[in-house]
């Protein structure tokens, strides 16, 4: 979301006046129903019920401030669209398109003919800027698109399965033959982890956790902080090997498929995955995941392309696509790009609602894709298949308006290197990575039985701290340890004890007796007649 | 600055009050006004250093306890004396206090040493000189030598038991006012009240020498007035009410910060200093008058502007305009002002509504008139329509003839005013005439006459609609069946079905597509004619199918209940175990009576529901007949949607055959067999069926031909799939055969490869080279049956009869929804449109697929195919790791073994001994309860109703750190805490302003700046 600093006059013009009716918090920036009336109605506590109608009254404030800031967001989204009842979107050709759109968006588009160290696996960096080629006989390309400038290409002599961006394209990972490598900017190999044998099949990285997650042919997902080199998790996946990953940018889940058609969803916390999803009876082909975290999208060797809703795990819907596909691609907007064979198909707003027809395609004659991906805040679909790489139009795929603090597409070197610095700084912790990533800071939703197991594990601790308290001293002399024994271990009041009590009472008396001068008291004196 | 500290004036009427009630709290405010502090002073009193008045008047109020326990008396007499003499004689006085002193000692001495005897004498000395004057001092000193003699022991004559006092209760802060109070009494002859000069002249005794003094002092007390001298209150007390008093007054004086406390507080935001004087912004108007014309050209511009006369002009304006303006400002008191009147007239605006409201809420006489004769009316109607019910007798309660004829009387009233119509003349003049417009009670009268006819016309609606005819009700149940979809499938395709008839009905008839939508709704016109009535004759035995079908269906689950409860006796019996109560002889004898009671009961529905079927196709016939008259091509499509739905309902019943014949099955070994005949005519049933649907879409012609083609594009589809499984996924292929995911490809399609293999080896080819419909039918035949084939083989090989009928109808389900299916395919195909969805197309065709083959598969056979490929279903291997899972995952107290008896407890334990069957009965009982337990707990997992997901409940302890375990303080629920807390602070997610106002801090000081005390409130100022 962009700040309005930048146009911070724009938005104080645009008064709320102006605007007319009190806008209602989107859903886009309320974070679910504020306190209600009623409910601090039933707040006794009047000092809470101050602070709660403080808080409410700025959220909401900041709610509205956060979407009057849409107005300066000018940039619309554009898609095709046909012009008559027989014209069809997916009949559109690229040259067409091209011919059709200003010339610096026409430019975007092209085709590389790399025909010999194919298939190409391919990867953008965060900002949109560079592309990774990875041909699967070990060419491997760094390349800043939209100058067409290689910064880097070398030829690794060996098998390349993937390849991925860190945190910027300044460094980059490939899975290689046996090894996982990484490489700076100017293809330099920086590190060579040889812990991921027998081979890693599939790169990711998780940005804001500085995580990169691989899995391979032995099914172990694995995940390596680059901030730190060290393996932050390992876990045993005992579903074989396995060659689809996609991550979910909402919460960093990894979500990986595998050869019983079951989808299950990994974070570094546990050993056994979140969710397992049994999706196609099929093995999976591919998966990808929404922006926004609620849409998943996967393909089975069955031929069947699904669409899953992440908040319920049920299917939506499915597609039927020819042949297998291979490739799954979800765009900032939404789009669907599905390669399968020699195809590339686009669905838009194909989640959640069925569409009857596509709304692009792309032929590559006599070719197959591999991967296909979107790049960031363009209309531009990559497409690495047998005999080279694609860049692709797709009108209305990309989210046009950027944030300059998250990946600028325009940053300087500095800004670059400070944009680094500052990520660091805010690196998130692994174990934040959950389902629900919006537990961390809320009130532990234990069932009873924890409830009681953390009461029990306070109070044995408290017993401990108890136990292990050291006694004072408290008088000289008396903390001979045979003497602290026994004090302890005696009663206080026993037969000794007060048996010599009453002697001592009892010679104290006489004692006083005697210095009053009187004789002891006898049996007889009851007797006696008083005197007077 | 300390204030005064004035108790009298401070507490008002309210204090003095409260003491007068309170006894012992009389004693200060008593002593009037006059009541000085310097007088009482004592000695030590004078040591008291000099405080301020406050303090001083805490430090002197409570008079030192030790002094008062020691002379209670001396004190009171002195007080009593300034209090009450001012001018009289002081030696009378004094006298008085002497001789009170005097006794004082004198009981000392009786009690205590001698040591006081001297002074006593002294004392004595003293007095007798003083008395002398009297004359009576020898009787006195003869009594006061005696008195001595007897203290000594030396009394002559008769010896005199000394006087000795106890004192049983010590002097004390306690004891005071008993004390006191004992005194006065004892001296006034328990005349109560305070102490005054009357009580104190009582204890001298009515003798001459004392009269006239006596007389002197009465004189003076009445000039007084006859003040007493009331008790002194308890210590604590005095002590109480003195720190209330003083809490008063600091209250006072703190309270006049208390507002400006409470707005600090409330205050979101504090920044010190709080008056920052802003520095003055010059003006251009200031800035304009301190120019002077300083350069030559300046002056000489100057010079030429006042010759022009625009300066003064503009400065006279400006001026003008400042006074005004500065007239037109609001003072604060002005802005008080009005503020307070826009108060005083905002609650007189709520008062206002509120009396509103109250009042509004009051209801009318006419309101309760109406109301009720409403009542009236529905107590008449209610008894007549018991009266109805009981039918007219000639014992009728008197009550409810009465009822009967008041009603009736009312409905002729009714009848002969016609009130309930507009039609009188005095409704029409009203109508015509424009005062009735205006007139509000007329108005009333014509709209409550307008009200009655609507109430009538409602009632004779709903008697016409009670007593009509079925087909009124039916027609709503129908209309409104899309809603209450309750039986899933059955319900469904009817309605599926009947959308095509509509369909056909809708193009037969010309154009009335849209009747049944707003049935309902309008009121049924004349003129559909025999239509109608088909279509209600339809209705009616659709409805009363469907009523049978339900009571087969319950029928056949209780039959087969109960033939499984027999089977389990059965093998109980057999078996070695002679135990459980189904194997009881008379539970047995009593299954068996009730299966065969169950199975009459069936079979006699099951020939009334094949009756209503025969009859409800006849009624169809009949209008689709009509509709082929009317000639329209539609009528093809309509047919063969209803061959389908025939054939379906055939099915059903062969399908109700076989369940009946697996229900039927006895006990012994005939009863599998039974079943298995029950399920081969099943299947000869659902043979001939699909013959038929064969039938009905060569019938169709080309439709069936594309549905066909559909089925058989599913059946290229399962060998595509087949193809590609063996072969490698694409890309790896084309990655070159030599990379290892093509192997790994290999590797992990096999089984399935193997298993389409294995089926298309069973089933051979035979669907590509049949054509036309056939080829629809036999092409999903020839699908591989994985799915329904596995489920059912294994119920086959692995349990007996109950289980095995089960199993079959499981799978005569499936046919029958795979059939229904395919007729919706069919349908789609007539359409001529929905290339697109034939994803969904293959889907189904899939499913009928696999079904169909079923029962074509023997269970020997789908038991070899599952003894062959033992994992084939991937989500059996699913739905048992969730089950493991699951298992896994429950809470601790039902983890297995966790509620297990210790061995030993409860029975014999060791080498050869039995368990009792007690303890048996006690485990299995455990067990159960275990297991209720345990479905209980899966039943609430998130994953509960999901069959595809497991969804882990493991505790991710690495993320709980990152929560809380308790709501902090001060929130009181989790949910006000997470609401409180839902909104991020961060720049990532707000403006930049927003986010200083989420965290600004709540106070601000400027550094270095002088912070004034806190003011007082604006209220306490004025």
């Amino acid at each position: 979301m962009p700040e309005d600093d930048v146009h911070g006059r724009e938005a104080r013009a645009q008064s709320p006046k102006k605007v007319g009716k009190r806008p209602k918090p989107s859903e886009g920036y309320a974070r679910g129903p504020g306190i209600t009336r009623r409910e601090l109605k039933s707040v006794t506590d009047l000092k809470l019920k101050g602070k709660l109608r403080a808080s409410e009254r700025k959220v909401r404030a900041a709610v509205e401030a956060a979407e009057r800031t849409e107005l300066l967001l000018t940039t619309d989204a554009g898609y095709l669209e046909a012009e008559g009842p027989l014209e069809r979107t997916y009949h559109f050709r690229q040259d067409q398109i091209a011919a059709a759109v200003d010339e610096q968006s026409a430019r975007k588009a092209f085709h590389l003919t790399l025909d010999k160290l194919g298939p190409y696996r391919h990867a953008y960096s965060r900002d949109g800027q560079h592309v990774l080629l990875g041909g699967r006989k070990g060419h491997l390309a760094l390349v800043e698109w939209q100058r067409s400038k290689i910064l880097a290409e070398v030829q690794l002599g060996e098998t390349v399965r993937d390849v991925c961006f860190l945190h910027q394209h300044a460094m980059f990972a490939v899975a290689q033959k046996k090894d996982l490598c990484i490489y700076d900017s100017s293809g330099i190999e920086l590190h060579c982890l040889r812990t991921h044998r027998p081979c890693v099949h599939r790169l990711a990285f998780l940005p804001y956790h500085y995580l990169l997650v691989t899995v391979g042919e032995t099914g172990h997902l694995r995940y390596v902080d680059v901030s730190t080199g060290t393996q932050v998790a390992e876990h045993a996946t005992k579903l074989g090997p396995c060659s689809v990953l996609a991550l979910n940018p909402a919460n960093g889940i990894a979500h990986l498929g595998h050869g019983s058609g079951v989808v299950t969803l990994w974070s570094p916390n546990l050993p056994t995955p979140h969710v397992r999803m049994l999706c196609h009876t099929a093995p999976l082909s591919g998966c990808a995941v929404d922006l926004a975290g609620r849409y998943m999208t996967t393909a089975g060797l069955d031929g069947r392309v699904k669409v899953w809703d992440l908040r319920t795990f049920k299917e939506v819907h499915s597609y039927h696509s020819v042949r297998p596909a291979h490739s799954l691609a979800l765009s900032a907007s939404g789009v669907l790009a599905v390669g399968h064979g020699p195809h590339v198909e686009l669905w838009r707003d194909a989640l959640a609602t069925k569409q009857p027809a596509p709304y692009m395609s792309h032929l590559l004659p006599a070719s197959t894709v591999a991967t296909v991906s979107f790049c960031p805040h363009e209309d531009i679909l990559g497409v690495g298949h047998a005999s080279g790489f694609a860049s692709l139009l797709v009108p209305g795929a990309g989210e046009a308006a950027f944030d300059a603090f998250e990946a600028n597409p325009y940053a300087t070197k500095k800004q670059r290197r400070e944009a680094e610095v500052a990520s660091l700084l805010d690196k998130l912790p692994p174990d934040t990575i959950a389902l629900d990533a919006s537990v961390v800071g809320t009130v532990e939703r234990a069932p009873a039985e924890r409830q009681a197991e953390a009461k029990a594990g306070k109070a044995a601790a408290e017993a401990e701290r108890l136990a292990q308290r050291k006694e004072r001293k408290k008088s000289r002399g008396r903390s001979k340890s045979a003497k602290k024994l026994a004090r302890k271990s005696a009663n206080v009041n026993d037969e000794r004890r007060e048996k010599t009590r009453a002697a001592m009472a009892k010679r104290a008396q006489e004692r006083e007796r005697a210095k009053r001068g009187e004789q002891p008291i006898d049996a007889l004196d009851r007797f006696a007649q008083p005197v007077g | 600055m300390v204030p005064d500290f004035d108790v009298s004036d401070d507490d008002g009427d309210g204090a003095v009050k409260r003491r007068r009630t309170e006894d012992l709290e009389t004693f200060e405010p008593e002593l009037g006004s006059d009541f000085e502090d310097e007088e009482i002073t004592s000695d030590e009193d004078d040591e008291l250093p000099q405080l301020p008045p406050a303090r001083v008047a805490r430090a002197v109020l409570p008079p030192p306890p030790a002094r008062r326990a020691a002379v209670p008396l001396d004190e009171d007499a002195e007080l009593a004396g300034l209090a009450m003499v001012e001018s009289d004689d002081e030696d009378e006085l004094d006298q008085d206090a002497e001789s009170e002193r005097e006794r004082a000692r004198q009981r000392q001495s009786f009690v205590g040493s001698d040591d006081d005897d001297d002074d006593d004498d002294d004392d004595d000395d003293n007095d007798d000189d003083e008395s002398g004057a009297d004359g009576g001092a020898a009787e006195l000193d003869e009594r006061a030598h005696a008195q001595l003699l007897g203290s000594l022991g030396l009394a002559r004559g008769r010896r005199v038991a000394p006087r000795v006092r106890n004192e049983v209760v010590s002097e004390g802060d306690f004891a005071i006012g008993q004390r006191a109070h004992a005194a006065s009494g004892a001296a006034g002859g328990g005349g109560g009240g305070g102490l005054t000069v009357a009580k104190l002249l009582d204890a001298v005794g009515n003798t001459a020498e004392f009269g006239p003094l006596k007389s002197r002092l009465a004189h003076a007390a009445r000039a007084s007035g006859g003040l007493a001298l009331r008790a002194p209150a308890e210590r604590t007390d005095e002590l109480r009410s003195e720190r209330a008093a003083a809490a008063a007054v600091v209250d006072a004086e703190l309270g006049r910060w208390t507002g400006a406390v409470k707005a600090f507080r409330e205050a979101e935001v504090l920044s010190f200093p709080m008056s920052v004087s802003q520095p003055e912004r010059a003006s251009t108007a200031s800035l304009a008058d301190k120019f002077a014309p300083r350069t030559a050209l300046e002056t000489r511009v100057a010079a030429a502007l006042r010759d022009a006369g625009g300066v003064d002009d503009e400065r006279r304006a400006a001026a003008a305009e400042s006074t005004a303006l500065a007239a037109r400002a609001v003072t604060p008191d002005e802005a008080r002002a009005r503020l307070a009147e826009l108060q005083k007239s905002r609650d007189l605006l709520f008062h206002h509504e509120r009396k509103l409201k109250r009042i509004g809420k009051i209801k009318s006489r006419a309101f309760r008139k109406v109301r009720r004769r409403a009542d009236e009316r529905t107590q008449l109607r209610a008894q007549a329509e018991q009266l109805q019910q009981l039918g007219a007798g000639a014992d009728e309660p008197e009550a409810l003839v009465e009822a009967r004829r008041k009603l009736e009387h009312q409905r002729l009233v009714e009848r002969m005013t016609q009130k309930h119509r507009n039609t009188s003349k005095w409704a029409r003049r009203m109508l015509t005439q424009r005062a009735a417009k205006v007139d509000p009670t007329a108005r009333a009268a014509l709209a409550e006459q307008l009200q009655l006819g609507e109430e009538l016309r409602r009632r004779h609606d709903d008697a016409r609609h009670g007593e009509g005819d079925d087909g009124d009700g039916d027609e709503d149940d129908d209309d409104g069946e899309g809603g209450d979809n309750t039986d899933g499938d059955t319900d469904d395709d009817d309605v599926r079905a009947r959308g095509g008839e509509r369909e056909g009905e809708g193009e037969g008839e010309g154009g009335s597509g849209d009747e049944d939508v707003g049935e309902a709704a309008r009121p049924r016109k004349g003129g559909d004619g025999g239509d109608a009535d088909s279509e209600h004759a339809r209705r009616r035995a659709r409805k009363r199918r469907r009523a049978l079908e339900s009571a087969v269906a319950q029928l056949g689950t209780v039959g087969a209940e109960l033939n499984a409860r027999a089977v389990d006796a059965d093998s109980a019996g057999t078996g070695g175990a002679r135990c459980g109560l189904l194997a009881l002889p008379f539970m047995r004898r009593g299954i068996e009576r009730r299966r065969v009671e169950v199975e009459s009961e069936l079979r006699l529905v099951r020939d009334e529901l094949a009756l209503a079927l025969a009859q409800e196709e006849d009624a169809e016939r009949t209008p689709s007949a009509a509709a082929e008259r009317d000639g329209d091509g539609d009528g093809d499509g309509v047919q063969r949607a209803r061959g389908a739905e025939r054939a379906r309902k055939r099915a059903q019943l062969a399908q109700l055959d076989a369940d009946a014949a697996a229900a039927s099955g006895g006990g012994g070994g005939t009863g599998a067999r039974r079943a298995f005949d029950g399920k081969a005519t099943g299947a000869r049933a659902r043979a001939g069926e699909r013959a038929a649907v064969a039938a009905g879409a060569r019938a169709a012609g080309t439709d069936a031909g594309a549905a066909g083609e559909a089925a058989v594009r599913e059946a290229a589809a399962e060998d595509d799939g087949a193809w590609r499984a063996l072969a490698v996924d694409a890309p790896s292929s084309t990655f070159g055969l030599f990379g290892a995911g093509a192997r790994a490809a290999v590797e992990r399609a096999p089984r399935r490869a193997v298993v389409l293999g294995g089926a298309l080896a069973v089933e051979s080819a035979a669907p590509r080279t049949s054509a036309g419909g056939e080829r629809a039918g036999k092409g999903g035949a020839g699908a591989p049956p994985q799915r329904s084939a596995r489920p059912a083989g294994a119920a086959a090989t692995k349990r007996p009869r109950g289980a095995l009928a089960r199993a079959d109808a499981l799978a005569a389900d499936e046919a029958a929804s795979a059939e229904r299916r395919a007729a919706g395919g069919d349908d789609d195909g007539g359409d001529g449109g929905g290339d697109d969805d034939d994803g969904d197309d293959d889907a189904d065709g899939h499913a009928a697929g696999s079904a169909a083959a079923a029962p074509l598969l023997s269970a020997a056979q789908s038991a070899l195919v599952e003894l062959a490929f033992p994992a084939a279903g991937l989500e059996a291997d699913f739905a048992a790791d969730k089950a493991a899972l699951v298992g896994t995952e429950l809470p601790s107290a039902l983890a297995p073994g966790a509620q297990a008896e210790l061995p030993g407890w409860g029975s014999w334990a060791g080498q050869g001994s039995r368990p009792s069957r007690k303890a048996e009965a006690r485990k299995a009982e455990r067990e159960a309860e275990l297991r209720a337990k345990i479905r209980a707990a899966a039943s609430k997992r998130q994953d509960a109703a999901l069959q595809h997901v497991h969804i882990s409940e493991r505790r991710d302890k690495k993320l709980a750190k990152y929560t809380l375990e308790a709501v902090p303080y001060p929130f009181t629920s989790r949910e006000q805490y997470e609401q409180a807390t839902r909104h991020p602070l961060g720049k990532e997610w707000n403006t930049t302003k927003s986010h200083e106002q989420l965290t600004r801090k709540r106070l601000n000081v400027a550094a270095g700046a002088l912070i004034e005390p806190m003011a007082q409130h604006r209220k306490a100022r004025s």
